[in-house]
């Protein structure tokens, strides 16, 4: 066997060995991505293909987690993205700060944090991931990568290839429009601060 | 007290974040310390984000992993003789 093969054949091993263990995470990723585990399934197959046969690329001892992202964001932008237009300011309107916060105090004239955060135990799993998908995509990604996923602002822009300012501004639009969106489910059904 | 608490709202996600210098870092903390609606509203803040991580995470399917290594397998056998 020649040298050069042996060690590919020992990346292969490698890789197995570290990227695999990033499937769970990626997969839920996905899945915030798509919406549909069907889909998510094949862009997760999609990301460790193409992971495996650019391994060589990949520098050893840099961020495999965030070059793992990097490829599923791809594929998934490549795959899904209908909308190619660059994302306008007015696509979420102008939403105030501590959007949620406010709008839960307005209700009790200021009552105590505690109210507030009571109001938040009512919200199922399904309400915070409904709106979650229900920021668009531009805004989505950079939510779902710092508030689920824990990535950093840099690591962030280097995932979707944009500046560390368009990063900041979208986590900060894109978090409001999530909490416009429970406020929207509190009030259809009836939870709120009071 | 009111372009403090503007200054802190300003900068209440990066600070949440951990992506603010330490100088600004200092005067956001300082600032939340000393205001009681800041501080609420960084708290419920705090307490969203967390929400948001522990209730949008999914459970893969259990034999997700087997099923990327024989896909794996099957796609790149043609590189491996």
């Amino acid at each position: 066997m020649a040298l050069s093969e042996e060690a590919r054949l020992a990346d292969q091993a490698n890789f197995e060995r570290d990227a695999l263990e990033f499937a769970p995470q990626l997969y839920s990723a996905a899945l915030r991505m798509t919406r549909n585990p069907a889909d998510a399934e094949d862009i997760v197959q999609e990301t460790f293909l193409k992971a495996y046969r650019s391994y060589h690329t990949y520098k050893a001892g840099t961020n495999l987690k965030a070059w793992l992202y990097r490829i599923l964001t791809n594929t998934y932008i490549n795959k899904y993205r209908r909308d190619q237009r660059r994302p306008s300011e007015v696509e979420l309107g102008e939403l105030q700060d501590l959007y949620l916060f406010r709008r839960l105090g307005e209700g009790t004239g200021g009552a105590a944090v505690s109210a507030e955060a009571e109001v938040l135990e009512q919200f199922v799993d399904d309400d915070v991931k409904a709106a979650l998908e229900s920021i668009p995509e531009h805004f989505r990604l950079p939510v779902l990568l710092a508030d689920v996923e824990g990535f950093s602002y840099k690591e962030i822009a280097e995932i979707v290839d944009i500046p560390i300012g368009t990063v900041m501004s979208r986590l900060h639009r894109g978090r409001k429009a999530l909490q416009k969106q429970l406020w929207d489910f509190a009030q259809q059904r009836g939870i709120t601060g009071s | 007290m009111k372009r403090n608490c503007d200054h802190t709202v300003e900068y209440l996600y990066r600070y949440m974040d951990q992506e603010l210098t330490w100088y600004r870092r200092a005067r956001v903390q300082w600032h939340l310390r000393k205001c009681g609606t800041c501080g609420d509203g960084h708290r419920f803040e705090q307490q969203v984000k967390m929400m948001v991580q522990r209730k949008c995470t999914e459970t893969p399917p259990p034999e997700l992993i087997d099923r990327l290594r024989t896909f794996l397998e099957e796609n790149t056998r043609d590189q491996k003789s």
